[in-house]
């Protein structure tokens, strides 16, 4: 569904993406990992082509930046921007029009009853708290059914209610085949969600798993994280928890820290 | 397409809402009412035009005083040389407010886009230019709606005798122009997002049509043999300089509504027109790439805006000298440590502990007009009196934005424990203060060279400040009042008519005692009254302030009051 192809991000002479590849299917949620700095939101950011980069990111064979791809495509922001002189409802219809929804009204009810908007659908964007800014950013994020959709931090600013809301949506989006990459920090909110994560550092991809394998590796997500970005050497893996992992590489596809080997079966940790 | 429609149909509309909901109505009909009493007062004061105008056929321009642009021509001046005088203006000032707004096309991401464009658009499956065309459409609908306020030219031009087309070749002029200077900037911005190198240029190329302007008139004045005045009412006179596009085409509009000539100006009005359409289509047509850099700026002024909001400050990107001071200042207590601030600060931060860079363009600009006024005016000319008027306007236009905001947008500024209108006054006092200094060195300079008697240059002084602190007050008052962000202009609007109105009482006592008073104190006498006058007002719209300022159900102090920041 979505292919990212050697991406590469230079701002000047750094490298903020350094030859990124992955490809994600349908039907599946990918958690984006990464400390502060890892080019998370560079990577979205030029997969939705926001960004000029080296490389390649397509949906279905079609270039991300092809009108046609755009239209099964979604990003949500980590930070919300509306228009101030546009109300709540005004900015669903706005963008229903953008997209050419037909339709829309209904949906827009519902999301805005999923997430508690419709007594705030009178006012501007900019009367509203930032809680409620985040979930209208939702809203907009949600309203043309993308089938392929990008959430950068979606889950910061939200109440405990709108958190479970958006987590039912994403299951019902996953469900429905659609193929979602979420990037965020709070690691245990993906806990049920997520299917596979790709962990960056430095603009590159460090670790790339699915659930399942660190099932059998007996981790949590969050000591994955850890033990990939806290930079363990060679040497710790090789007397650490991770040693029966990386010598599993060898049969089953690993490669160790530093060395680029991508396997078609098994786990990568790069 | 339609998302256009909606966008601008509803944003209008909400726009006014908001305005209804604030002071802005109230502010309006004040307008309207001072307006009206205004035009009433002179209809009723100054004698008919056929009272002073001889036979012959000329119109005597009585221009007197502070608002006179030809004074140096000479008491009669012929209708044919107004005409000529406002036909090389309007070139001039085409050229210039282009060259202007396109200065910093290359710059002009944030500009263009709001943030919600880039969030909602840039990654909506619609093309690049439509996006463009969305905010050009918005942007263009503000020029078309500023271009309402030059109605109120038309007295002005009538009485001089000039037709009623006039006033539609001035709106029409007006509106192409910013029509042309938005889509030149897209056109640019465009450019420099595919070629980087572009943008070094395009400062230059914006101003290649003035500077060849002003290359032609020295060409015609060495050549001509004419005077420097009759060189410049002359450059435009050779009809091929109307079909130059664009900058030839829009004045020609202007040139042709003086004389009277509709069919001319509204064939001009066609070819500009069809230059507008050929120009979007020549933008439409461009491969875009704009995205990185719009969503840069873009997300600069989000910040930006998130730490005003905030009261924050936004972090610089070069670093400081090490010299400047950072020892702390000891002085002022409570609400006057706001006005002792600024004073350290511009002490810290200013050329030679004194010189700001307003400062050091006021003396810039002062020592060019002296240079200007010795080589090119008669030596009876009003040297200082033009260098005055034109410290005070700069310094008039300074005083626009909210120097307040500073100060009362920081969160302390509410809790810190005195009278909301000390810690406003102080702030507010700093800035005129400012004002004051920096005027000095540029004053006193023109009073020297042209030999001023010392209290004129000490009233004018104090006059230009009053105006500051009049203008200030106005300002502030107005920006806690209607406080409508997407009105920015209609705000602007308001606070402009509310310093006019305010600056008549100043220009009826300067020329009450210059008509009444037959001595060189004339003048001294006028300011003291002027000055006199705007104090008090200013001082009365400081007085509201407060009440605009403290939430409603708190006190006008900072103790004990308890805000709500918003619902959560």
């Amino acid at each position: 569904m979505l292919s990212v192809k050697n991406v590469t991000k230079k701002y000047g002479k750094l490298k903020a993406l350094d030859d990124v590849s992955f490809d994600l299917k349908e039907g599946t949620v990918t958690v984006l990992l990464g400390p502060n700095g890892a080019g998370k939101s560079t990577l979205m950011k030029s997969a939705i082509g926001y960004l000029k980069y080296e490389g390649e990111v397509t949906i279905n064979g079609l270039s991300t930046k092809n009108e046609a791809a755009r239209r099964v495509l979604g990003y949500i922001p980590e930070l919300p921007s509306l228009y101030g002189n546009l109300t709540v409802r005004e900015h669903m219809e706005f963008l229903a029009r953008v997209y050419k929804l037909k339709d829309y009204k209904d949906k827009i009810n519902s999301l805005f009853s999923d997430f508690e908007l419709a007594d705030k659908e009178k006012k501007f964007g900019d009367e509203l708290s930032k809680g409620m800014q985040q979930k209208l950013n939702l809203c907009l994020g949600l309203l043309p059914e993308p089938e392929v959709l990008m959430l950068d931090e979606p889950m910061i600013g939200l109440d405990p209610h709108a958190i479970r809301k958006l987590k039912e949506k994403m299951i019902d989006m996953k469900n429905s085949g659609a193929t979602l990459l979420v990037s965020t920090h709070i690691i245990d909110t993906m806990d049920e969600l997520w299917d596979r994560t790709i962990i960056m550092q430095g603009g590159k991809i460090k670790a790339d798993i699915t659930k399942e394998e660190l099932l059998q590796d007996g981790r949590t997500l969050e000591q994955l994280f850890f033990d990939v970005t806290e930079g363990l050497s060679s040497d710790d893996m090789q007397e650490g928890a991770l040693k029966e992992e990386t010598e599993k590489p060898e049969k089953k596809g690993f490669s160790l820290f530093g060395k680029k080997k991508k396997t078609e079966e098994g786990p990568v940790l790069r | 397409m339609r998302f256009i429609g909606y966008y601008a149909l509803h944003s209008f509309l909400n726009t006014i809402k908001k305005l209804f909901k604030s002071w802005f109505i109230i502010f309006m009909v004040a307008c309207m009412v001072m307006g009206g009493l205004i035009g009433f007062l002179v209809a009723t004061l100054v004698p008919d035009d056929d009272e002073i105008l001889p036979d012959d056929g000329t119109v005597i321009e009585e221009f007197q005083g502070i608002e006179n642009p030809v004074e140096e021509l000479g008491d009669n001046l012929s209708h044919e040389d107004v005409a000529r005088l406002l036909t090389t203006i309007g070139f001039l000032a085409v050229a210039v407010l282009i060259g202007l707004m396109t200065a910093n096309s290359g710059e002009s991401g944030g500009k263009i886009f709001q943030p919600a464009d880039v969030v909602l658009l840039f990654s909506s499956p619609v093309k690049p230019q439509l996006v463009l065309l969305f905010r050009t459409v918005s942007k263009l609908f503000t020029s078309v709606f500023i271009g309402i306020y030059m109605f109120y030219e038309m007295p002005l031009l009538l009485d001089n005798g000039f037709p009623g087309t006039s006033v539609v070749g001035l709106i029409f002029t007006f509106v192409l122009t910013l029509c042309y200077a938005q889509l030149f900037m897209i056109l640019f911005y465009v450019l420099a997002s595919r070629a980087p190198g572009f943008k070094s240029v395009i400062p230059y190329l914006a101003f290649v049509p003035l500077v060849l302007m002003l290359l032609s008139y020295g060409a015609k004045y060495l050549n001509g043999g004419a005077g420097y005045i009759e060189t410049a009412l002359g450059l435009f006179d050779m009809k091929w300089t109307e079909f130059i596009p664009v900058f030839g085409t829009v004045p020609a509009i202007w040139k042709e509504s003086l004389y009277g000539n509709t069919g001319s100006m509204l064939l001009f009005i066609g070819l500009s027109l069809i230059g507008l359409v050929l120009l979007a289509v020549i933008i439409w047509n461009l491969k875009c790439d704009f995205y990185e850099d719009a969503m840069t700026k873009s997300e600069e002024v989000a910040n930006m805006m998130a730490q005003a909001n905030e009261g924050g400050v936004i972090a610089r990107k070069k670093e400081r000298s090490e010299k400047i001071l950072r020892n702390g200042f000891n002085r002022g207590w409570g609400a006057n440590t706001f006005f002792f601030k600024d004073m350290y600060n511009r002490y810290r931060f200013a050329k030679l502990h004194y010189f700001t860079k307003t400062c050091i363009t006021y003396t810039v600009v002062s020592i060019l007009i002296c240079t200007a006024v010795i080589k090119l005016a008669s030596s009876d000319a009003p040297g200082f009196l033009i260098v005055a008027l034109v410290i005070g306007g700069m310094a008039f236009f300074r005083s626009l934005g909210n120097s307040l905001s500073e100060d009362a947008g920081k969160s302390f500024f509410i809790l810190i424990p005195e009278s909301t209108l000390k810690k406003l006054f102080y702030s507010l006092i700093s800035g005129t203060a400012n004002t004051l200094l920096d005027m000095i060195p540029a004053m006193v300079i023109a009073g020297i060279v042209f030999r001023e008697n010392i209290l004129i240059v000490l009233f004018s002084i104090i006059f230009i400040v009053s105006i500051d602190y009049y203008s200030t007050t106005v300002s502030s008052f107005l920006d806690v009042a209607v406080n409508v962000p997407s009105a920015k202009m209609v705000k602007t609007v308001i606070q402009i008519f509310f310093i006019y109105f305010g600056l008549l009482p100043d220009i009826a006592a300067i020329a009450i005692c210059a008509v009444m008073l037959d001595s060189a104190f004339a003048m001294v006498i006028g300011m003291a009254i002027a000055t006199g006058i705007n104090v008090p007002l200013g001082t009365a719209f400081l007085l509201l302030i407060p009440f605009f300022l403290a939430p409603k159900g708190g006190k006008k102090t900072g103790k004990n009051m308890v805000y709500s920041y918003g619902e959560n």
